[in-house]
């Protein structure tokens, strides 16, 4: 089994963890031993403390002759501070950035229309999914009303936790616009719990390196108890239908 | 056929002996565990290739001790030689007679505090020292919640002050790993175990490093969570196959006399 990881950063994080694989060089090494054959990438210095220089960073180290597709993060901008949302998409489309990820909690905005209205707009127009961490970004309280919100975007949650089956629960069944992360839903039998409820389309492979785990996290998808065939949508096959959808 | 080929394939282990030292019966309020009953458990053991298991049961450590403890006790008799039951004690219960549980009840193995789930009590509690005396006279596991780095610095003096008890340091290795390799250098009686919810890649590779092959047991928080996710990284590690099969049984075995 090929995996296609959802979530992978490179560059030199502000605090590098001992021990983790801390250069490209190493993620690519555990990339190789947990058969992950391509992962979508976002820039450290992107999400740590200047957007604009971290996605410009991430060219370098991404498209052709990698295994990296490229993610950018965005953030709205009515006073002009980023990119608006047709100058992103069209310097997405020249640089072939596939999808979005947004930090709303460490950018101090809300998820609300009022103010995400016009990029979330621009992402379902060319049906670019956007990315966020449960916690880190979003608050699991938020995540009905951000699928309300955007209904015509494809939300990946990603970093969804073993305590969050009431929450997703009820959204998974609402929102067919939230795909579930699986880094670290460590829930025991549970992919096949969702998956018995229907949601294996709507499981997305993620390792987060080097943050994470990728031994930890291919695992969790090989040991489940669910088909070869549900094993594979959830390691690559959910993630290139969302991909395969970009208009840009 | 490497032990790596296993966890690519998603196979159970079948000649590599597998002891999971950290586990828990029983569902709790707090949020939706799965599969949490004696034959749910076997199932994903036989699933994984686990062969015995350290069980105590995780609703009882915040209630009635008593009644979670009959809980794990039933699900050894009903599975001698797959579920080993811990008995949870607790701070607030100095009185228990550990007679009962190990003399006039031969159904229990070794013993669990969690005194963090019990009011964030320390370890280090005057109404734990009659349960690690207990342990130390009859030279019995205990198994601690050792995720803070706090919880990990008192393990250590109760490790010092009991050396004939064997104490199992859960989750280290992560938060608290400094203070893990601290126990290990300060303790003969301290294996670390290797439970976490969100690991980070090369942790295991890291711990070993520090502390020796010899140090670290698997354990998994089964089922408060999943086991395969840490079982796997264990086998897809950059560990050799002989340092694999230590961490996965044959130190416990040695540890605790399997
Ligand atoms: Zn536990």
């Amino acid at each position: 089994m090929k995996f296609l990881d959802a979530r992978i950063q490179l560059g030199r994080s502000c605090m590098p963890h001992e021990g983790a694989p801390n250069t490209t060089e190493e993620i690519l090494e555990v990339m190789q031993r947990c058969d992950i054959e391509r992962a979508i990438a976002s820039h450290a210095i992107a999400k740590e403390s200047n957007m604009q220089a971290g996605n410009e960073a991430l060219l370098a180290l991404t498209g052709e002759g990698t295994p990296f597709l490229r993610q950018w993060y965005a953030m709205p901008s009515a006073l002009g501070e980023f990119f608006s949302p047709e100058e992103l998409f069209r310097q997405m489309k020249q640089h072939d950035v596939t999808s979005l990820r947004l930090m709303p909690k460490k950018c101090g905005h809300p998820i609300r229309p009022y103010v995400l209205g016009k990029l979330m707009a621009a992402a379902a127009d060319c049906h670019v999914p956007v990315f966020m961490n449960l916690h880190e970004d979003i608050a699991p309280d938020e995540l009905y009303d951000l699928c309300k919100y955007y209904p015509d975007v494809d939300l990946v949650i990603c970093r969804v936790d073993y305590r969050q089956n009431r929450v997703i629960g009820p959204v998974l069944e609402q929102c067919p616009n939230l795909y579930i992360g699986t880094s670290i839903y460590v829930v025991h039998s549970g992919l096949k719990l969702l998956s018995d409820h229907g949601y294996t389309d709507r499981l997305i492979f993620e390792s987060g390196l080097p943050n994470g785990s990728a031994t930890a996290a291919v695992s969790l998808i090989r040991y489940a108890e669910i088909s070869e065939e549900e094993k594979e949508l959830i390691a690559h096959g959910n993630m290139e239908r969302l991909l395969s959808n970009v208009r840009l | 056929m490497e032990l790596r080929d296993h966890a690519v394939l998603g196979r159970e282990l079948k000649d590599t002996f597998v002891v999971d030292v950290h586990t828990h019966i029983g569902s709790h309020n707090n949020y939706q565990r799965v599969g949490t009953d004696a034959e749910a458990i076997i199932h994903t053991m036989d699933r994984l290739g686990v062969d015995k298991i350290l069980c105590s049961n995780s609703p009882g450590a915040y209630s009635d001790l008593r009644w979670g403890n009959e809980v794990a006790a039933k699900a050894h008799t009903k599975y001698p030689d797959r579920i080993l039951a811990l008995a949870v004690g607790s701070p607030h219960c100095p009185e228990i007679d550990w007679d009962d549980y190990f003399i006039r009840d031969d159904r229990f193995f070794g013993m669990k505090a969690v005194p963090f789930v019990q009011g964030q009590q320390p370890i280090w509690h005057e109404g734990l020292m009659p349960m690690y005396e207990y342990a130390d006279k009859k030279g019995l596991a205990v198994l601690f919640h050792a995720w803070l780095d706090s919880e990990t610095r008192d393990a250590i003096k109760v490790a010092k002050q009991f050396p004939n008890a064997r104490f199992i340091l859960g989750h280290a290795g992560y938060t608290a790993r400094e203070a893990a390799v601290e126990a290990c250098k300060q303790c003969d009686n301290v294996i670390l175990e290797t439970t976490f919810s969100a690991p980070i890649e090369g942790d295991l590779e890291w711990i070993v490093g520090k502390v020796g092959t010899d140090r670290v047991a698997y354990g998994s928080d089964l089922t408060a969570f999943e086991c395969a996710h840490i079982l796997g990284s264990i086998l897809l590690s950059r560990l050799t196959d002989t340092e694999k099969e230590k961490i996965l049984g044959l130190n416990a075995k040695a540890f605790f006399g399997l």
